[in-house]
């Protein structure tokens, strides 16, 4: 954790430099007795890279150095966005109403090792569901897939 | 007489059978998702926002409410029963909430949580009432210099309240604010940080970004480290709800003091409801005859925060109302519903939406009602709720986030932009770095940018109107002082006041 946690600190310390050299260079600092579009971008910058800085420094001087931000359990999210992710991608295949269910059934599967009967009756129901709610009641465009739904 | 006659118009609103639907659904809604650990208020109004684009404001909002304060009410019962805190603001419960449940009191422990929390809500509706308008007409002095100095010290005060590291909450609160500048220009139009991609023109929604970062990212989060705990089932008889007159002595000035804290930290900007149960635990043991009892299952360390969370709850709608500056991350999330609605909060709303205002108010007291004969007679089929698999919910929070994200434009884009949120909000979790500061920096990163140039262009470019102008003199000053508080508390601490244990690691 100790190792994430200055990664991170200095991904902002990173971001703030840019922030700065973006405002700095592409947007003008001062309008008509007003601030221009870059004022605000350039102090944040520099304000979230003078942030920063103690982040980093607390971080390396600090003596315990134990955690760590990958642990065993991590899998379980990684598996979860996995999922997500894969479901995102098919959602032109199934469309918007059957492809989101699939995460019900693939959660349950997945984090709970639900029978596979159980799991396809919950997939089935949440579309149904999705479709009259969102789609039907609330008006919600939503995408159709190859194979409709 | 004002008052009366806007109190009976709220009523006449909040009680037609759509407003009366509409609470009662909040409400039980927010006690379900209080009962529900890894979900909490913010996470569920965010999710259920898109879906109110077609409802009526008022109902919606007496919705929003219903869920904010029903959280506040539901949080207690996973506290009581298994010692895990359903609600960050029921934390302080669990101590002594726990203890009785050990002790066969369970029952008594639910029912002066709720009770507090309807006295306490009570007595903060009451003064809400009176405050609001006050505020409200206070406010009208305000210009673009004053609120600019108010959202600051909103900021600031995080750095106060929020607890963790100061400089991991400015680093937030500053990245919350750089994704509002996303987008064009809203003065000159000129694209900033949009990098050709002509989907960032537009900005970036925050309902896109509170999706992500309440509902992906808590998933990511609970999915990792599940909240455990030993459910006490075998003690919920209904006649076990009922007080005995001891309990009653021992808790009744507990929920009044707890009322009156919860009242004002709820007005603060970043107050929260969090902070409000905690002092009031803190404080309720420094009166105490016995503050060696508390912790044992003294009755009054259940009835001063639950009362205190309540009653801030209901008065941190006082800042979001009068002024239009959020004091949490429920009400940012509720502004952020009064933007996509097209109602400006702020002291105008008083005049210009009295039917929204009143009819919100009304529905307080009628919630408030409905809670409480939810929480002595139903507890046993909410804490039925507590035996649903996080496996099955996981996937119906992750929907109603793609859906959500998606229906703010129509777009897939969207629906990625979430999942990267999502990431996000994981990945600041893990490393403390809070998100709270973030989103409420995002909500109000506009006014703050057109604060500050209509305040500047107001004095033709000079500084000056953010010291000359005494109300944006106080304001800033009290940021100044937020924001160097961790460096005074550690000066005082090396002077040898203060028993606060500050060290360096802690920044």
């Amino acid at each position: 954790m100790w190792y994430a946690n200055i990664i991170a600190a200095v991904a902002f310390f990173l971001l703030g430099i840019a922030t700065v050299l973006f405002a700095w260079l592409d947007l003008p600092y001062t309008a008509d007795f007003s601030p221009g579009p870059g004022f605000l971008p350039l102090w944040l910058g520099i304000g979230m890279t003078l942030s920063a800085v103690p982040v980093i420094v607390v971080g390396l001087r600090k003596a315990d150095r134990s955690g760590a931000f990958f642990k065993p359990e991590t899998v379980r999210s990684v598996k979860v966005l996995m999922l997500v992710v894969a479901v995102f991608l098919l959602l032109p295949v199934f469309g918007f109403s059957a492809g989101l269910a699939l995460i019900t059934g693939g959660g349950m599967r997945l984090m709970g090792n639900h029978g596979w009967g159980f799991c396809a009756a919950i997939v089935v129901v949440t579309a149904v569901c999705i479709h009259y709610l969102f789609g039907q009641w609330l008006s919600i465009p939503l995408p159709e897939g190859l194979i409709g739904w | 007489m004002d008052l009366l006659h806007n109190l009976y118009t709220g009523f006449a609103i909040a009680l037609t059978w759509q407003n009366l639907l509409f609470c009662t659904a909040g409400v039980v809604f927010g006690q379900m998702i209080g009962v529900l650990p890894g979900i909490g208020a913010p996470t569920a109004i965010a999710l259920l926002l898109p879906l109110t684009f077609s409802i009526n404001p008022t109902s919606a909002i007496i919705m929003f409410a219903g869920i904010y304060y029903g959280v506040a009410y539901g949080g207690t019962i996973t506290s009581v029963l298994i010692n895990v805190p359903g609600e960050s603001s029921s934390v302080m419960t669990c101590i002594d909430g726990y203890a009785m449940a050990q002790k066969g009191r369970a029952g008594a422990a639910l029912s002066i949580a709720a009770i507090g929390s309807f006295i306490a809500g009570t007595i903060s509706i009451v003064l809400l009432m009176s405050f609001a308008p006050m505020l409200a007409r206070f406010a009208l002095r305000f210009g673009p210099a004053e609120y600019f100095g108010l959202a600051v010290m909103a900021f600031s005060l995080l750095t106060v309240f929020g607890g963790g590291s100061p400089f991991k909450i400015i680093l937030s609160t500053i990245a919350g604010i750089l994704i509002s500048t996303v987008g064009m220009d809203g003065v000159s139009g000129m694209p900033r940080f949009t990098f050709g991609i002509p989907h960032l023109l537009g900005g970036i929604d925050f309902i896109i970004v509170i999706c992500g970062i309440f509902g992906l990212a808590e998933v990511f989060n609970s999915i990792e480290e599940p909240e455990g705990g030993v459910l006490i089932r075998d003690k919920l008889k209904l006649s076990d709800v009922f007080l005995t007159w001891q309990e009653w002595v021992d808790s009744r000035w507990a929920i009044v003091r707890a009322g009156a804290i919860g009242f004002l930290i709820g007005l603060v900007p970043a107050g929260g409801i969090t902070t409000a149960s905690f002092l009031a635990y803190i404080v309720e043991k420094k009166v105490s005859k016995h503050p060696e009892t508390f912790g044992t299952g003294d009755i009054a360390g259940v009835a001063a925060p639950e009362s205190a969370n309540n009653a801030a709850s209901i008065s941190g709608f006082a800042p979001l109302l009068a002024l239009g500056v959020p004091g949490s991350a429920t009400t940012a999330v509720m502004l952020a519903g009064f933007m996509m609605w097209g109602i400006r909060p702020g002291p105008l709303l008083f005049t210009n939406n009295p039917d929204l205002v009143w009819g919100l108010i009304a529905s307080m007291y009628i919630g408030n009602v409905i809670l409480l004969l939810i929480n002595i007679f139903l507890i046993p089929l909410f804490v039925i709720m507590l035996r649903i698999p996080y496996s099955i919910m996981m996937g119906f929070i992750i929907i109603f986030a793609s859906i959500g994200a998606f229906s703010v434009n129509n777009s897939m884009f969207d629906v990625w932009m979430m999942l990267g949120f999502g990431l996000l909000g994981y990945a600041m979790k893990k490393l403390h770095y809070p998100v709270v500061p973030l989103i409420l920096a995002m909500v109000l990163g506009r006014l703050v940018e057109n604060s500050l140039r209509q305040a500047l262009i107001l004095s033709a470019g000079s500084f000056d109107i953010f010291y000359s102008r005494p109300i944006t003199a106080l304001f800033l000053t009290i940021a100044l002082l937020a924001y160097c508080s961790p460096l005074i508390r550690m000066a005082l601490k090396k002077a040898g006041y203060g028993k606060a244990d500050m060290k360096l690691e802690s920044l």
